[in-house]
């Protein structure tokens, strides 16, 4: 699986879902366990455990899937795709200080 | 002295009175919130002793409302809280600025163990104490995760009836999540927005 499928892969299963981490992991079980084959469960859940039990955001465990598939490209690659959601937070933003400034 | 902070609450930092927040203020408040553990309500905690409590940029207000947004913005909370700071305080540049700092910690642990996780397969007798120790585990973080999830739908509700029926997908008929997650949100479309029209 190639870095960008597998990028593509988080930003999609991530933009979908609402609330963090766990919510995904069905889908990359579904995606990267059984059709793909590219992980095994034991990893998915590794992934997850390590990401759960260290400080700050449980969603990291993509960056040890991305760890286990392309190295340290893949897990920085993998961060970034998770965050990039984070951004349509603007436009909420944007939309929370114009009817602010209007009302 | 008259002036000073008559509510008794703790002096803000000289130089960031309820002032503007610099580029290395906002790096160093998320990285603290990004070693914070307890996961988006820990990092939560932090920020809102930092930016509300100690620093006086935000008012609490304001705080409540950011949090509330962010809670509606798919991915992570905390994410798009790390963006809307970031924004605020120092511009686009900033929105990098605090997602660096919010994830740096998590991200160097996180590939630390993995890394480790290499090593351990190359040792195969340490592999098979995984099924014993970090699997289990696992399981039990995903049934806590889901029972906080379901503890609002577990009662009579048409959600409920939306779970099971998704449930039943699952376990049941094997279907895809993606299938289930996109006939769920049709599902509720339907039944919740016929609702709402009629009430």
């Amino acid at each position: 699986m190639s870095l960008l499928a597998l990028c593509v892969t988080v930003f999609t299963y991530n933009a979908m879902t609402f609330g963090n981490g766990p919510v995904m992991v069905p889908l990359l079980q579904a995606d990267l366990v059984d059709r793909r084959g590219v992980l095994s469960t034991d990893q998915l859940l590794y992934a997850f455990t390590v990401a759960r039990v260290t400080p700050g955001q449980a969603n990291t465990y993509v960056a040890a899937i991305g760890y286990m598939l392309h190295g340290l490209v893949g897990a920085l690659a993998c961060t970034a795709a998770i965050m990039l959601p984070g951004y349509l937070m603007l436009p909420l933003l944007w939309g929370m200080s114009g009817s602010g400034a209007s009302a | 002295v008259a002036g000073d902070h008559p509510d008794g609450g703790p002096t803000p930092r000289p130089g960031s009175p309820g002032g503007p927040i610099t580029r290395r203020a906002l790096f160093r408040i998320f990285l603290k919130a990004g070693l914070a553990f307890g996961g988006g309500l820990g990092i939560l905690a932090v920020l809102e002793q930092e930016l509300v409590t100690l620093r006086r940029a935000i008012d609490r207000e304001e705080f409540l409302r950011l949090y509330g947004l962010g809670r509606i913005v798919p991915s992570g909370t905390m994410t798009a809280l790390a963006v809307a700071y970031g924004y605020r305080f120092a511009g686009p540049i900033g929105t990098a600025i605090a997602l660096c700092g919010l994830v740096l910690p998590a991200l160097v642990i996180t590939v630390a163990l993995t890394a480790a996780y290499g090593l351990l397969q190359q040792h195969g007798w340490l592999l098979d104490l995984l099924p014993v120790t970090i699997l289990p585990a696992a399981l039990a973080f995903i049934v806590v995760a889901g029972v906080r999830l379901g503890r609002d739908v577990f009662r009579p509700s048409r959600e409920l009836l939306l779970a099971t029926a998704a449930f039943l997908g699952a376990a049941v008929f094997g279907l895809n999540p993606v299938v289930l997650l996109l006939a769920g949100g049709a599902a509720g479309m339907v039944l919740f927005g016929r609702r709402e029209a009629s009430s």
